[in-house]
């Protein structure tokens, strides 16, 4: 299956605000500093409900036009709050940001907005600042800690995608990480 | 004090064949591991790992335990390559399990360069026969005109050529080279009770089992009641008394501080290359005043790393690369050549599995679409040229003066590349442009001569040979002058060879165990 243009602005361009045809606007630059931000020192813990709602919302609103298994990147947040330092909190805070930029637009938490809603309160924390000037512009004001969102979040579900359900996207029968038997291989991918 | 009859210090493949050998004969072993245990099969790694993509740091050793000084023209961090934990690095390695040639054990006598082995190929065979056994090898060397010679076939089929490869080799079997199959420590089917592959395809965290790992023979080791195995423990010191006997080891919980006298028949050191040969230096005394075995100045010397580089062949039409996880395609038609007196024999490996990093990088920027982010990949087969590289006096190891927590002296590796190691590159290189003319490329990438990994294959420094003059170890890797001190791993090999290095650990170290049995246990 070919995933077109559409559909990938619309899973991700959203807002106007986001530049026309630009998917995942992670700068790596950016990306380099974050390395040098480590992950709060907070033990781990069980996830809170409301964090995890909120959490599976914005994967499902990240992956809206693609065929993905939600449970499996919910499982994989879960997972990281609560086996490694740090996450819980990352977590926690982002979703408290993310209610705070819904309720200032749209008067509602994050789930309780409709998708297109959703897209445009995400879409800013999907959209790096690049020069001093689009960051003086960055209203929300998420600062440096969007930059540990796109590291610890975004980055992370968007590999775990890259592993997995993008190998099914552009065409193969299973990702590595499935038993995908020994016979498949020597053929022809049954897609073509 | 505790004592055992024979105590092994390490637990990587070498260790573990020979605890596994001993404890099925009943005779009481003792292993011990610097770094921490490690689940076998690797289930929970495989949910650790691949699919919530955490590196669990508790599954190594601390670094401060660990520390390398390297100097010379090493691109990347040797300690990198190490893995302190039960199983060791064969607990990462990528399974593949060739012999070495007959004139690999042989050079100096076929080519005027380099040692021959104190060992002939006929005399090791039988031990490769019995370590293809112990490992569960899959392969066919009917397809591989360029095979050694063998007394017995493989023990499981092969792992066929996957679709693309049989496309490619088909094109470059009208320029006269040939692609086979390859033989693997994994298993093809069900054997003992390693379940058969299921092509998972992330073999470093296999959670079947099915890509060999030492934990396997460990856990079946400590079943006999026979092999007991004590994790998070730095042997510091063989002491070797007077008569040249080696009498004790002392050894030191990481996590206590504790420490202890360890006296055992038999010893035998196990723990990598680079710790083989810090151990055999630290242990110096009176009587051994330059390190265990160095009367003739040989230890540390003659360090030998394989040269691996990868490469990339980007084709017109999509190859969807990633689909086996098990190795399919390699090469052997130039690991022995008629000018192998001036420049290395190359085996070439097709690369099947998947990248670590996925069809596409996170971070695409520039692309506005899941397939033209994807298409680099798509388009691309990985491969790498795994190069034979000499043993000069300017690749060695020996004691820096920075220590340790223990304050014992870490290792010094200086290795600087040869003349021999270029003129092998450029073979490389002549091969790769053969390989793009045959296959039809549109574009191409050779890692160039300065970057290179050795893929943890890390050789020498403890040599096998028939006189302490120009050897550390004999032929059966009795360390010279002290009758009850082996050594098992690489350290002992007296050349690289083109080929992966673990088979023939593995036969080696069967042979040590028969040694260790019929003439020091008896």
């Amino acid at each position: 299956m070919t995933i077109t243009r559409r559909q990938f602005l619309l899973t991700f361009a959203g807002a106007t605000a986001i530049a026309a045809g630009v998917g995942i606007p992670f700068v790596l630059n950016y990306v380099e500093q974050i390395r040098l931000l480590p992950l709060p020192d907070i033990p781990p813990g069980p996830m809170d409900d409301v964090v995890r709602e909120t959490m599976r919302a914005v994967i499902t609103t990240i992956f809206v036009n693609f065929p993905v298994d939600a449970d499996r990147y919910e499982q994989y947040l879960v997972y990281h709050a609560e086996k490694i330092n740090g996450y819980g909190k990352v977590y926690q805070d982002f979703v408290t940001e993310l209610n705070r930029d819904s309720a200032y637009t749209y008067s509602k938490t994050f789930v309780d907005c409709n998708e297109r809603e959703r897209r445009f309160v995400l879409a800013p924390w999907l959209r790096m600042p690049i020069t001093r000037d689009e960051r003086l512009m960055d209203g929300f004001g998420h600062g440096i800690f969007s930059l540990q969102v796109s590291q610890h979040i975004f980055r992370e579900l968007l590999t775990m995608f890259m592993n997995t359900d993008a190998w099914i996207a552009v065409g193969y029968e299973a990702w590595p990480g499935m038993p995908r038997g020994l016979d498949n291989y020597t053929q022809p991918l049954s897609s073509l | 004090m505790t004592e055992s009859t024979v105590a092994i210090i390490g637990s990587g493949i070498a260790g573990t064949t020979i605890a596994y050998l001993l404890a099925q004969q009943g005779i009481d072993v003792h292993v011990f591991e610097k770094g921490p245990d490690y689940a076998y099969p690797q289930s929970e790694q495989f949910v650790e790992e691949i699919l919530n993509q955490y590196d669990n740091p508790a599954h190594d050793l601390d670094r401060k335990y660990r520390q390398i000084v390297q100097d010379g023209d090493i691109p990347f961090l040797v300690d990198n390559e190490r893995f302190f934990r039960v199983g060791g690095m064969a607990t990462r390695w990528g399974a593949i399990t060739l012999r070495m040639h007959p004139i690999d054990l042989a050079i100096r006598t076929h080519y005027g360069r380099g040692e021959d082995w104190p060992i002939t190929y006929d005399e090791l065979e039988p031990y490769y026969c019995r370590a293809e056994t112990l490992l569960g090898v899959s392969g066919n060397t009917d397809d591989n005109p360029f095979t050694p010679p063998r007394s017995q076939p493989l023990p499981l089929p092969p792992f066929e050529l996957s679709y693309t490869e049989r496309v490619l080799g088909e094109k470059l079997r009208d320029h006269n080279i040939l692609l086979h199959t390859t033989p693997q420590a994994r298993t093809r089917t069900l054997y003992e009770t390693r379940p058969g592959c299921q092509n998972y395809g992330v073999c470093r965290a296999c959670p079947l089992g099915a890509r060999y790992s030492p934990g396997y023979h460990m856990q079946l080791a400590q079943q006999t009641g026979f092999c007991t195995l004590q994790t998070n423990v730095s042997v510091r010191r063989i002491n070797v008394d007077q008569a040249g006997v080696a009498q004790s080891v002392l050894v030191h919980n990481n996590q206590t501080g504790e420490e202890w006298e360890h006296s055992a028949q038999v010893f035998v050191l196990a723990p990598g290359t680079i710790e083989t040969v810090r151990l055999l230096m630290l242990s110096a005394n009176d009587q051994f005043r330059d390190g265990l075995g160095n009367s003739g100045g040989q230890l540390g010397k003659r360090l030998g790393f394989h040269q691996i580089r990868y490469a990339l062949l980007r084709y017109p039409e999509p190859v969807f690369p990633g689909r086996a996880g098990p190795h399919t395609a390699e090469s052997h038609q130039f690991i022995d050549h008629e000018d192998r007196g001036s420049y290395g024999g190359v085996k070439i490996e097709f690369i099947e599995s998947e990248p670590r990093s996925g069809i596409a990088d996170p971070t695409f920027t520039e692309m506005d679409n899941l397939q033209e982010a994807a298409d680099f990949f798509l388009h691309t087969r990985w491969m790498w040229f795994h190069a034979e590289s000499d043993m000069t006096d300017e690749k060695y190891v020996t004691l820096s003066d920075t220590r340790d927590p223990f304050g014992d002296r870490i290792p010094h590796i200086h290795h600087q590349s040869s003349t021999f190691d270029a003129e092998t590159y450029a073979f490389s290189q002549r091969l790769f442009q053969r390989l793009n003319e045959a296959t039809g490329t549109v574009s191409s990438f050779l890692q160039p001569y300065e970057g290179w990994t050795s893929w943890s294959h890390h050789l020498g420094t403890c040599r096998m040979g028939t006189s302490p003059d120009n050897s550390v170890v004999d032929p059966y890797c009795q360390v010279h002058g002290i009758r009850n001190l082996f050594t098992a791993g690489s350290s002992s090999f007296v050349e690289t060879s083109p080929v992966n290095p673990t088979l023939t650990i593995v036969a080696l170290a069967i042979r040590t165990a028969d040694y260790i049995m019929d003439q020091r246990l008896k």
